[in-house]
């Protein structure tokens, strides 16, 4: 369901290449989006995961490197996003 | 056709390398970090794999820290341009190439820094005694060092050196040129500050394709500003790696080449490369050293370790006609001269005339030295 999506937003998209690989290691159902111009004005790629996966996402991210910590949005349907307050955020 | 010009560039590549920039050509296309579209995807991943790989081959464990320019001579440029200071001095090896000495000329005249240039002893190390001299009486902020000579193929000792300048705490940039890719390396371990390399000589990747590796802590300016597909609303340019270093278009069709030729030299390994190298080098020594009124310049064989990089001379005969000779009559490309390296011929008694350079390959055969031996050997007969 689109309101169980969670999106993960990095600063570069080196960044976003080192999360894909590590959470794709984790075998997290990811999914490679453009960044909603609803959010960012950026031109490049974000992570969608199932909310249910986003602890061990963030687990694994935080393990590998320091500078992983990607801004965090809940989808709440087509074109519309609600940042995750920090106590939904596992 | 034997290509023993491949300090200057190597050839022929593995054939996995042509076929991984044919896939982007052909398959992918799109500019990486730019869209969201899934070819933009692919073409980032191209990139990031390529950061990935040499990282693992240098011994660099975040790979945000290896920064691609289109050859060595840009990184140290920017490393160069980007760090250095009015009143720093700066130490340099006698065997250092134009890509580090034209740069620093010109910030000595623009910027007021000072470059003293160790005498080597015939090893092609410093000379301990100077060396240890000037690093009690002068004040150094950098050194910039030579790692492995493309005019004599001898190797700088950086696990001698680099502790020794790292406790005057002198920020050591190392030139890889010759050396990334032809044998194992710990760019971390060793404890430089700055690592350059270049994609298209023993990386074994295609030209256009290089960079260097910048110790956490260091921030050289950089050379241009621009797009980098990250921060787009901002007008300022993002400081994180390897963005704050990398605007435009990168050269993504190279960098798909040289993640594949990366993923040859591992799966080869460096280690089993340098010593396939180091044994045709040998045998160029001795074939070399029997022939009457040829010299060879650069460490003798006592010294140790050393490239695939061998120059030398015949009496009274000129290294271009040298050069000529081997091609027209032997169908063996060398090159003759002074390499962009003046100081390093200065360094060894061979300028302004220069030397013809022998530079073995990993494709190269044995079968193909005993051929250039004998070349050389009735070269020379002919020239006494």
């Amino acid at each position: 369901m689109e309101n169980d999506l969670v999106l993960l937003l990095f600063d570069s998209i080196h960044q976003v290449m080192q999360a894909e690989q590590l959470l794709e290691r984790r075998g997290l159902a990811i999914d490679l989006v453009p960044v909603p111009k609803e959010i960012s004005s950026d031109c490049g790629l974000g992570i969608t995961l199932p909310a249910a996966q986003l602890a061990a996402a963030r687990a694994a991210l935080e393990a590998a490197a320091a500078t992983l910590r990607p801004r965090l949005y809940r989808r709440l349907g087509r074109g519309r996003y609600q940042p995750l307050a920090d106590r939904e955020t596992g | 056709m034997i290509y023993l010009d491949n300090a200057a560039t190597s050839f022929p590549k593995p054939p996995e390398v042509t076929a991984a920039m044919r896939h982007y050509a052909d398959k992918i296309g799109a500019s990486p970090g730019r869209a969201g579209h899934r070819p933009a995807a692919a073409a980032s991943r191209l990139v990031f794999q390529a950061r990935e790989r040499l990282a693992a081959l240098f011994g660099i464990a975040d790979s945000s820290r290896i920064i691609f320019t289109k050859n060595v001579t840009e990184a140290l440029n920017l490393v160069l341009f980007g760090l250095l200071e009015a009143g720093d001095r700066v130490l340099v090896t006698g065997l250092e190439h134009n890509a580090v000495m034209r740069p620093l000329r010109r910030l000595e005249k623009s910027r007021g820094i000072t470059v003293d240039i160790l005498p080597m002893t015939t090893a092609g190390q410093p000379d301990p005694a100077v060396l240890e001299n000037w690093l009690t009486s002068r004040r150094y902020a950098f050194a910039v060092l030579n790692h492995g000579s493309n005019v004599t193929g001898s190797l700088l000792d950086l696990a001698a050196i680099v502790p020794r300048l790292r406790r005057e705490r002198i920020t050591v940039v190392v030139d890889g040129a010759q050396t990334a890719g032809a044998l194992p390396l710990e760019v971390e371990k060793i404890g430089l500050d700055v690592f350059c390399f270049t994609g298209h000589k023993s990386l074994l990747g295609p030209q256009g394709t290089g960079g260097f590796y910048l110790r956490p802590g260091l921030q050289p300016r950089p050379l241009i500003y621009g797009g980098t597909g990250s921060r787009s609303e901002a007008e300022e340019q993002p400081e994180f790696l390897p963005d704050y270093y990398e605007s435009g278009t990168p050269n993504t069709i190279g960098l798909a080449g040289l993640a594949a030729a990366a993923a040859f030299i591992e799966r080869e390994s460096p280690a089993a490369i340098h010593q396939r190298e180091l044994h045709l080098v040998r045998r160029l020594e001795e074939g070399l050293a029997a022939i009457p009124g040829l010299t060879v310049h650069g460490p003798p064989p006592a010294a140790g370790d050393r490239l695939p990089v061998l120059s030398c001379t015949i009496a009274n005969l000129s290294p271009s006609e040298i050069g000529l000779q081997l091609e027209r009559r032997h169908g063996i490309l060398v090159r003759v001269g002074l390499h962009c390296a003046p100081r390093a011929h200065r360094t060894i008694g061979t300028f302004p005339t220069g030397t013809v350079r022998l530079a073995p390959g990993y494709f190269n055969t044995m079968a193909e030295m005993e051929t250039v031996v004998a070349a050389l050997a009735d070269i020379a007969a002919a020239a006494g």
